[in-house]
């Protein structure tokens, strides 16, 4: 190699060895099985493999157990170095008296090198996984979930009911589900699905379809209820919406300052569609006696399925007075490109100054504790002057 | 002569071609018998595959921005003590501002439940009268804590304390700022000061 050759050489190690020095390993940590859950059953071994990844090449990470029944697992080491596989050894107990989940932790933690941190706040990082294994309860238990989505006008709802049986028995089950109205609470019908055989420890899904030809766009309730032979039935509740093309107005400010030359109007809206809804805007024209004193747009905006959002518009108060003016808000939209429009009237009031309620109720209060001062004031010192007077007299 | 020799010369080629047809038709027929028949060679897909795929759930943590430094500095003359914030504050003394706290990401696919713990407390970290180690958690990526975020910022007593008790893996909701408060008294003793900050994931 010629000396030219050396120099460049010389100063690609130059910048390896700079650029070597600059690297960070990030501080990271990584472990999988993350989450394990198993039934229990009397004296059964399990051996669970773990892998610890993304961790720092040559730091030492710490492994132990944790949790209720940490004391019926091993490790199969106690430490690892870097990226590695461990063995949780687990055997359960004969017996588990109270029924429910119980919990074995597995920790990884990263053991801080002090010598190295120098003069900074340093970080390192611990995972604890899961094994969580279940113990049933004695007799008959079963455990419900009901679903349903929102639909439109017309569409069916579909529910979805997933069984377990927690108990030491084997059951069988009859579920239904109840229809109410969330406004009334009334009931409108019951859908009976099939009895069921369901052993202990298995899991059942069950689909049923509600027919909503007949039913209003509105707020349900559907109430599972499965009935199993045991101390009380399985109830869960689920509520739904059945949606038509059409956005509410739900508020509006109903106050404006005429200290404000240009001044907000808000409107909140809410979409009671079960789809999207596009390009929604209000028009909003005050009148007075004579007509229309004022017309604007508010913003427009989009809304997903049964979304609440505010629209904004400004507008100039030069022309209003001091008084009610009536307004009416027209909302203009698009649902799956059919457009659309709502209206409403309703009452604004312009008002020359407004002061906060707050403002006003502590102005009030230090109003009549001054009052009250000055009263208290004055008949001390009338009594005092009434005591000399006494006083000089006898 | 020429005659006979170009006979010869074409009835081999003819041989030669029969037995090349010969084995690219059985070669044919041992295709078409091991692919199952005609059926299975014309693109005429009627048979459904299935593929097995399992997704190991796994806990993750990482650092993004894993140490803070502030550098050599001392608390002002005449003043008690010096107020440190990794939002940049550096009041009463020269510290170098840092504006960037710790940040952790939850990359697994997990909730999991966040936990912090430091090596030492305030008195064993920075030491003198009345100093103060305190942490704070905040969303970097909105909600990524869903439940229980320590915003406000607690006393580090060098045992573990709350950081977010249900934090998101979303990708776009699974990002949280840990910042640091330090109150450096007067009367701290000179030194390199240092103090690990462990970030504990519980898989929910």
């Amino acid at each position: 190699m010629n000396i030219r050759g050396e120099i460049v050489f010389g100063r690609i190690l130059f910048l390896f060895v700079f650029f070597f020095f600059l690297i960070d390993f990030s501080s990271a940590l990584s472990v999988t099985p993350a989450r394990i859950e198993m039934n229990f059953q009397p004296n059964a071994e399990q051996t669970i493999d773990y892998r610890v990844f993304s961790a720092k090449p040559g730091v030492e990470y710490q492994l132990y157990l944790q949790g209720d029944l940490s004391e019926y697992a091993k490790l199969s080491k106690e430490k690892i170095n870097g990226d590695g596989d461990f063995k949780v050894f687990l055997k359960m107990p004969s017996s588990i008296e109270i029924p429910g989940y119980h919990s074995l932790y597995v920790g990884v933690k990263e053991i801080g090198d002090e010598e190295l941190l120098g003069g900074s706040i340093g970080t390192t990082v611990e995972i604890l996984v899961l094994v969580s294994i279940y113990a049933p309860y004695p007799g008959k238990y079963v455990e419900s979930t009901l679903s349903a989505k929102n639909v439109n006008i017309g569409e069916p709802v579909e529910f979805q009911i997933e069984i377990i049986n927690r108990g030491k028995e084997d059951v069988t089950i009859f579920p239904s589900i109840e229809i109410y109205s969330n406004q009334t609470s009334e009931k409108i019908e019951t859908l009976s699905l099939n009895e069921r055989f369901l052993g202990k420890e298995q899991e059942l899904s069950l689909r049923k379809v509600l027919d909503t030809s007949s039913y209003n766009p509105g707020k349900y309730k559907g109430v599972s209820i499965i009935e199993y032979g045991g101390a009380s039935p399985s109830i869960k509740e689920v509520l739904f919406r059945i949606g038509s093309l059409g956005i509410e107005i739900k508020n509006y400010t109903s106050i404006v300052s005429l200290e404000e030359k240009i001044h907000k109007f808000d409107i909140d809206i809410e979409s009671n569609w079960n789809d999207n809804i596009d390009g929604a805007y209000a028009e909003v024209s005050f009148y007075n006696q004579t007509g229309e004193v004022i017309s604007f747009k508010t913003s427009s905006t989009g809304l997903v399925p049964f979304e609440s959002k505010t629209i904004t518009g400004y507008f100039d108060t030069t022309n209003f007075a001091k008084g009610i003016y009536n307004a009416n808000l027209s909302l203009y939209y698009y649902g799956k490109d059919v457009g659309k429009s709502t209206s409403k009237i309703v009452q604004v009031e312009f008002v020359e100054k407004s002061y906060p309620i707050l403002l006003i109720s502590l102005i009030a209060i230090a109003g009549l504790i001054l009052v009250a001062g000055i009263i208290v004031f004055i008949v001390k010192r009338k009594s005092n002057s009434q005591n000399e007077k006494n006083k000089i007299k006898k | 002569m020429v005659k006979n020799s170009f006979l010869k010369r074409e009835k081999a080629i003819f041989v030669f071609s029969v037995v090349v047809i010969f084995l690219a038709f059985l070669n044919l027929g041992i295709t078409v018998y091991k692919g199952g028949g005609f059926e299975r060679i014309t693109g005429h897909a009627t048979d459904m595959g299935t593929a097995n795929l399992t997704i190991m759930s796994q806990a993750s943590i990482n650092f993004t921005t894993e140490n803070i430094t502030w550098g050599a500095g001392a608390v002002d003359e005449n003043m008690i003590s010096a107020h440190l914030v990794t939002n940049g504050t550096v009041t009463n003394g020269n510290w170098t501002a840092v504006s960037q706290g710790l940040t952790v990401r939850n990359d697994g696919n997990t909730f999991i439940k966040l936990n912090l713990t430091t090596s030492n407390n305030a008195s064993d970290f920075i030491g003198g009268t009345s100093p103060q180690y305190n942490l704070a958690v905040s969303n970097n990526e909105s909600s990524s804590c869903i439940t229980g975020l320590a915003s406000a910022f607690a006393t580090a007593t060098g045992s573990m304390q709350p950081g977010c008790w249900n934090m998101s893996f979303i990708d776009a909701n699974d990002l949280l700022d840990i910042d640091v408060q330090l109150v450096i008294p007067q009367d701290a003793l000179p030194g390199s000061k240092g103090s690990f900050i462990t970030a504990t994931a519980t898989v929910l």
